[in-house]
Order: C-alpha cells, then structure tokens, then sequence
C-alpha cells in the first residue's frame, strides 16, 4: 500500500465526493414524483404497510434533519414530516402534510444544507467525535447498562464518528432514493441510466 | 470538536465503519430471496424504457463488487463480471453472461472477500490512498490529457488519488441503491423480505 498523503486542503465532500452524489440523485428523484401520484403507496402481497411515495422522500429529509441535529448535538424532531411507528404495526404517521412535491424537495435541500458546514471541514477530522456525538454515547451507554446490557464492544469502538454518520447517512438514503427510482419506473419515470 | 474516541484498542477500518459490512450483508440477505423463479423478471417501464431483470440487479451488485475490489487491489477483475456490456446512455440495454442465482451469490461472496481484506486494514489507513488506486489515478489523468481534457485532469488532480474511504463509500452508495430497488421489486412480488430489512 502506498502510504503518500492525499493533496491538502481537501474537505470531507471532496474525499467523499458519493456523499453529495447521493443527496442530489435523491432531490432528482423526488422531484419526478407526480402530484396526482404522491399518496400512491406500493401493494405488498403480504399485506406489509409501504411509505407512500411522498413519504419515501419525507423519510429521506427527516433523516438528513436528524443526523445534522445529532452532529450538533440537538435533540429536536421540529420540521420533521413523519413519526416512526408507535406500535408493531409498522405504520409511520405523519406530522404534517406537504403542499406538494416541490415542498418535500425543499426540505430535502434544507436537510442538505445543514449538513454542508460538516461536509466543509477538512478531512482529517473526520475520524473523531462532535460534542454531540460524545453526549449521545454517553447517554447510549448509560442506557444500555441499565438495561444491564454489555456495553464493551460500544466501548471499544466509541463514539460515532463524522465518518461513521456520513456512510451511514449515505447508505440510509441510497437505500430508499433505489427504492423511488423502482417505483417511479414503474410509472414510467426515470432519470439516468441504470 | 472532541478528538476523543474510542477506548484505545487498535480499531479496524471495519471497525470504524460497522456501516459497510451492514450494507454488504444487508445485500446479500436480500439477493439470496432472488430464486429460479424471480430470476427473469423484468419489471416493465410504461415509457419502454429497458430496465434490469432481478437477475441482472444481483449480478450487477456481484460486478461492481469486483470493480471496487479492483480498484482497490489495482488488479483487473473484469473476468469476474457477468457484464459484457453497459452502454452510458440512459434506457440502453445492458448485455450479461448467461447467470444464475447460485453463481450470481458465489460470485457476491467472493468479491465480499476481496472487499473484507480492506475492512482490516488499521482505521489510521482509511484515507490514504492504495498502490491501485494510485495507478489508476495516474493512468486515468493521462487519458484525460490525452483527450484535451486539460481543466477536467486538473480538477481529477486537485482531489488526488482515490483513498481507502472514497471507495469504500462508493461501494456502499452505490451498492444500497440497487438493494434498494431490488427489495422493494420483490416486495411487490411478495417475496418476505421482513428480514433483510
């Protein structure tokens, strides 16, 4: 392995240049969901509840919300679309309804925007922890012993890291934006090629 | 910013990204719901648009496996696709080798296994860049020059050579995506894929 350093001044974004791929793909694809379409939820055959198409991408918003809350160290759901289920049903609900796609491709936009200042920061401080990753670790763990859980491997690896929030975020969302894009094309919407 | 972190045990690469072997494991699950039955399927686009066969999702997620192994390793792991040719422009139709699901699954292990030799790698290498992905940073700079590309190639360079991390978050977006899609395609045709979730 060549051990020789990248170029300087490089920032979080340019080393993960997926990371912005990924959130663009996703307000590309969100911004092909039809009005007439955006309450469409897929039928399962199993009888499993589906986000809606619209919620696939409020899920989406929500998440870049959370994880810019969680670098901040803010516990807050405010402007979130969607509860999670309450109950084995699996159900999510909504807190609010969009006026239309373009709101919900707004707040995507807004989710990425509060995560921009941590995607600026050079890359070399990407394998350490925000205070606010240290204060929900320190409250993971507590909780997990007192559920009298084994708390070493936690321990061993530590607290969330940049780096550990950015593949995570970008997994999350690959994930449901791959599953629009199927949904879409079956209507016949599509961008790119596969 | 804390700089505090972990315990001090010598943490892995995969350690500190428990997120991709999630991801890898995560496709898997779900490509092994892909039997004889499903395999064929091509989900059809009312605007004729040609799409992937659940079959050829899987097999794809097996190639690009290999692609980043390779890029990786700086080897040539194109013997090792089932693609035979993936044309850029949107709708055209993809050509594959004639595969199966028991192939298609082997193939998704071992190129797992080419992947997991940089997952224990000490997490100090993450973003450095391999002896391959410095090869193919320079050859792929001379192509450009080569083209005229001259403000592409200095953009290309300004970013250097691709570390341990951009690849491995390449390999994981890209991978969620198409898991993405195939687990919902076979939702809808009933597999249970409640597991895989």
């Amino acid at each position: 392995m060549d051990h020789s350093a990248p170029a300087a001044a490089l920032s979080i974004g340019d080393q993960l240049p997926w990371l912005a791929r990924t959130f663009r793909q996703t307000e590309q694809v969100a911004a092909l969901i039809p009005p007439e379409l955006m309450d469409w939820r897929p039928p399962d055959p199993s009888g499993r509840w589906s986000f809606s198409l619209a919620e696939i991408a409020m899920h989406c918003a929500d998440i870049r919300l959370m994880f810019a809350r969680q670098l901040r160290g803010e516990d807050s759901s405010v402007l979130y679309w969607l509860d999670s289920p309450k109950d084995s049903s699996g159900i999510w609900t909504r807190r609010r309804e969009p006026a239309g796609p373009q709101e919900i491709v707004a707040s995507l936009a807004a989710g990425r925007e509060e995560l921009e200042p941590w995607m600026a920061l050079p890359y070399e401080q990407t394998l350490t922890a925000t205070a606010g990753m240290q204060q929900s670790f320190l409250q993971y763990l507590a909780s997990q012993r007192e559920k009298g859980q084994d708390t070493s491997e936690a321990e061993r690896r530590g607290p969330s890291t940049l780096n550990r929030i950015f593949f995570t975020v970008a997994c999350h969302e690959a994930g449901h934006r791959g599953a629009l894009q199927a949904l879409l094309r079956l209507h016949g919407l599509g961008i790119g090629s596969e | 910013m804390d700089q505090s972190g972990a315990s001090g045990a010598a943490l892995s690469v995969g350690d500190g990204l428990p997120i991709v072997a999630l991801c890898l494991s995560g496709s898997e699950r779900v490509c092994k719901l892909v039997d004889d039955s499903l395999w064929a399927l091509r989900p059809a686009d009312p605007s004729g648009r040609w799409s992937f066969s659940l079959g050829e999702l899987v097999m794809h997620i097996a190639d690009a496996r290999w692609l980043f192994a390779g890029q990786l390793d700086g080897a040539d792991y194109s013997p090792r696709y089932f693609v035979t040719n993936q044309p850029r422009d949107p709708g055209a139709i993809w050509t594959f080798r004639p595969g199966a699901p028991e192939a298609a699954l082997e193939s998704l292990q071992d190129g797992r296994a080419a992947i997991q030799r940089w997952l224990e790698q000490p997490l100090e290498k993450l973003w450095q860049p391999t002896s391959g992905t410095e090869d193919f940073f320079h050859s792929y700079q001379q192509k450009l020059r080569a083209a005229g590309e001259e403000e592409m190639a200095q953009a290309y360079a300004r970013r250097g050579p691709a570390s341990l991390a951009r690849t491995l978050s390449g390999l994981v977006a890209h991978e969620s995506g198409h898991r993405g899609s195939l687990q919902t395609l076979l939702r809808l045709q009933g597999a249970n894929t409640a597991e895989a979730d």
